[in-house]
């Protein structure tokens, strides 16, 4: 009897624990409630969330002290937090009908949010947002139908950073990049890796899609076809995977061990100066830190674009500003956005932190004023954007699925768990459920 | 522990309770105890009951935060049949559970019965020792695991003084596994603060009995430590085996959210943190928490039926 009261006991205690320790897991995310968001006296508070570092924090607090000097009867009330976290708790507030009024976006999920109703239109609030700076190309990312969800906080596009020190040890030249072809690009890392001890050629190019991207748009494909499928072909994936699994086998470029390890721009081996090229988005090269100062380090463009079928590279967002459908005082967060990117005076604040700013105006304004890498960024920048562009597909619903497929299978390939042949099966497989 | 006296008390008094009449005294102690219980119980309604109805309701719908939740009756739980990362995803756990549980118990038993030799300092060591499983558990941990073996980690420079190269420990999926489930076996404080009460509780008159019939260490330890101890060996393992199924923090952590590399590491609340808030599937993650819950309360019933088999409780 008494046993068996007590086989129940603890029975009944290991499933309520076992219940509420997986529930709270899925139930998680829980942020405090912020009230007294209501006018009061025609005093205005307005949430504002954005993700981002601790210097991203700081710069953006600050700019918001100005906008508050300036608007005395609007009062922000601020949501930093941290990438990983922030999108957590925004999918949580989006359910709850809680988003913050203000909020930082990207693609694809600016599109996600907005085709699922979350976010509003911003042509409704004419003068008070100007919108007039933003040409279509620019707007392409966050809009649909005429509707605008966000609007751009910076822009960037994808680059080669390069270390000259390094390939001058190396004995290599700086390489031409208008005309220099994949097949240089393996070489030249190759090189590198043998000719300087613990050094290697290339950093991780095939973790995220971007450089794959570029890659697919110079064979004429994309990554998103025009009716909302996958846009390239398994042939031109095959053959990616191959020139990848290629480059790691020589050692020209970062172990696919390394390059887990190594997943910030301040202290990897390209910040320890002992990496020569490094793909990355060009308004980010002032993260590296101190190597800036010692070496003067170059921007290049991703190999191929010579002879390509159609121009690889482009120009993007980084991110965007959006307003939560569900806000009680749209046309007030519509003035911070215009505050934001807009005038100068927030622009000389936040700099190039979050990409280049769209407006040119602002760009103007502020460019004399920025950090020897983002002026570098900017006059990088400024080239591409002269160049005819290769328009991109909106991505479909679920696109954003491809990064993890992607990280993954790229994974197997280079640990040679998988043929790039059957990687390219099942990435095509996954993300065609993904966005089914 | 109080849970063990709790367990000892149950057996030392069969029939005890139930039958005899309560007294005044006790009368008002029960009360009391339904008092101080009240609070937990109203988290329990609302912080525990409520979202399990709505994720068991959520659990069979197609539901992305975004927008209203639509019936879609029980095809999440058919999708799990065919998801091949599911699959991959229930064997990493098992395989976690199945040999990080029984070492883990087994080293937290071996020290409890050295610091059970009448050491001094007893209550230092206990401490000391209590620690990792409070802090095994916590993201600052996770961290240092994941510098203590990296590619140039401390593992690999010890290693490296003796003219090994070693691999990059968690960045390989050979190896990412393995020091998850060493980070487990450490955590074995807690099963080891409740061996020791359990040791003390066995009378020395056996030992000395024993030995005057000529036992050696070992056969004392088999014929008398082993068996007395079982009732606290199955509380040990019914706790740590549910327990382990619901570890998330330190894969999380070393694999920086992703299960890899490949998804070695990919436990199932990982996988199910995933799909719910990273690819906005909550009706498929309710599913799969669903599918957790059956799948530890089934185990759990299958521990209770086999302890018939090596639980001694003879009294």
């Amino acid at each position: 009897m008494s046993r068996n009261k007590l086989q129940w006991g603890i029975h009944a205690a290991a499933l309520v624990a076992s219940v509420s320790l997986v529930l709270a897991g899925c139930a998680g995310g829980g942020e405090p409630e912020v009230t007294g968001d209501g006018e009061d006296g025609g005093k205005i508070t307005l949430r504002f969330a954005w993700w981002g570092s601790d210097s991203r924090h700081a710069m953006t607090e600050e700019m918001i002290d100005l906008f508050e000097d300036q608007n005395p009867n609007i009062t922000i009330e601020t949501e930093p937090a941290a990438w990983d976290a922030y999108w957590d708790a925004l999918a949580t507030k989006a359910a709850t009908g809680e988003m913050p009024d203000v909020i930082q976006t990207v693609d694809p999920y600016v599109l996600e949010y907005g085709r699922n109703g979350q976010l509003a239109d911003l042509t409704q609030f004419g003068d008070v947002l100007d919108l007039s700076p933003y040409g279509e190309a620019i707007l392409t990312d966050s809009s649909e139908d005429g509707k605008v969800w966000g609007v751009p906080g910076g822009l960037t596009t994808y680059s080669v950073w390069t270390n000259p020190d390094v390939l001058e040890a190396a004995g290599v030249e700086m390489p031409d990049d208008d005309t220099w072809s994949w097949q240089d690009y393996a070489e030249f890392s190759k090189d590198v890796s043998e000719a300087v001890p613990d050094a290697v050629g290339s950093g991780q190019i095939s973790f995220y899609p971007d450089v794959f991207g570029v890659f697919a748009r110079q064979h004429g494909e994309q990554i998103w076809s025009d009716d909302g499928g996958l846009g390239f072909s398994k042939e031109t994936l095959v053959e990616w995977w191959e020139y990848v699994a290629d480059i790691t086998e020589t050692e020209a470029m970062l172990s696919p061990e390394r390059s887990l390890e190594e997943n910030t721009h301040d202290s990897d081996s390209f910040a320890q100066g002992t990496m020569a090229f490094k793909p990355g988005w060009a308004t980010q090269l002032g993260q590296v830190g101190a190597l800036n100062e010692r070496a003067d380090l170059a921007l290049l463009r991703l190999p191929g674009e010579d002879g390509a079928e159609a121009r690889g590279d482009f120009v993007k967002p980084s991110m965007h500003y959006s307003i939560a459908e569900s806000s009680e005082h749209k046309e007030a967060a519509a003035k911070l956005i215009d505050f934001i990117v807009n005038t100068p005076d927030a622009g000389e604040i936040l700099g190039a932190d979050r990409g280049l700013p769209p407006n040119p105006e602002v760009l103007a304004e502020i460019q004399d004023g920025m950090g020897v890498a983002d002026q570098k960024a900017a006059a990088f920048l400024t080239e591409r954007l002269e160049e005819p562009e290769n328009p991109r597909p909106l991505p479909p619903e679920g696109a954003s699925e491809i990064n993890a497929i992607f990280l993954r299978l790229s994974q197997e390939v280079l640990y040679g768990n998988l043929s790039p042949d059957a990687a390219a099966d099942q990435l095509i497989a996954e993300t065609e459920a993904a966005i089914s | 522990m109080a849970v063990v006296e709790e367990f000892r008390q149950l057996r030392a008094e069969p029939g005890a309770r139930g039958f005899r009449r309560r007294t005044d005294a006790e009368r008002k102690e029960e009360r009391a105890a339904w008092t101080f219980l009240f609070p937990w119980f109203i988290g329990m309604v609302l912080i525990t009951l409520g979202p399990m109805i709505a994720s068991l309701v959520l659990s069979f719908t197609d539901y992305n935060l975004l927008r209203d939740p639509a019936w879609v009756g029980i095809e999440n739980y058919e999708r799990m049949l065919g998801d091949a990362r599911l699959h991959k995803s229930l064997g990493v756990t098992f395989t976690y559970v199945l040999i990080g549980v029984p070492l883990q118990l087994a080293a937290a038993l071996f020290l409890a019965m050295v610091l059970n030799r009448g050491l001094k300092g007893l209550s230092f060591y206990r401490s000391v020792y209590y620690l990792p499983s409070l802090l095994g558990g916590s993201v600052a941990i996770a961290v240092l695991w994941k510098q203590l073996f990296g590619v140039s980690g401390l593992v690999n420079q010890v290693l490296g003084f003796f003219g090994v190269v070693g691999p990059g420990w968690i960045s390989n999926p050979e190896t990412a596994l393995s020091t998850l489930i060493l980070l487990h076996v450490w955590t074995f404080g807690s099963s080891m603060v409740i061996f020791l009460a359990g040791l003390r509780q066995i009378p020395d008159m056996y030992y000395e009995a024993s030995a005057i019939d000529g036992a050696g260490r070992w056969r004392q330890f088999r014929s008398i430590t082993i068996p007395l101890l079982t009732p606290v060996i199955f509380f040990n393992l019914v706790l740590q085996v549910i327990n382990a199924f619901q570890s998330f923090t330190q894969a999380f952590v070393v694999s920086g959210g992703t299960g890899g590399p490949v998804d070695s590491t990919l436990f199932f609340t990982l996988y199910l943190y995933q799909r719910g808030f990273t690819d906005y599937q909550m009706g498929y993650a309710s599913a799969m928490a669903w599918l957790l819950l059956l799948i530890i309360g089934a185990l759990t019933a299958i521990n209770f039926l086999v302890s018939k088999y090596w639980v001694h409780y003879d009294d």
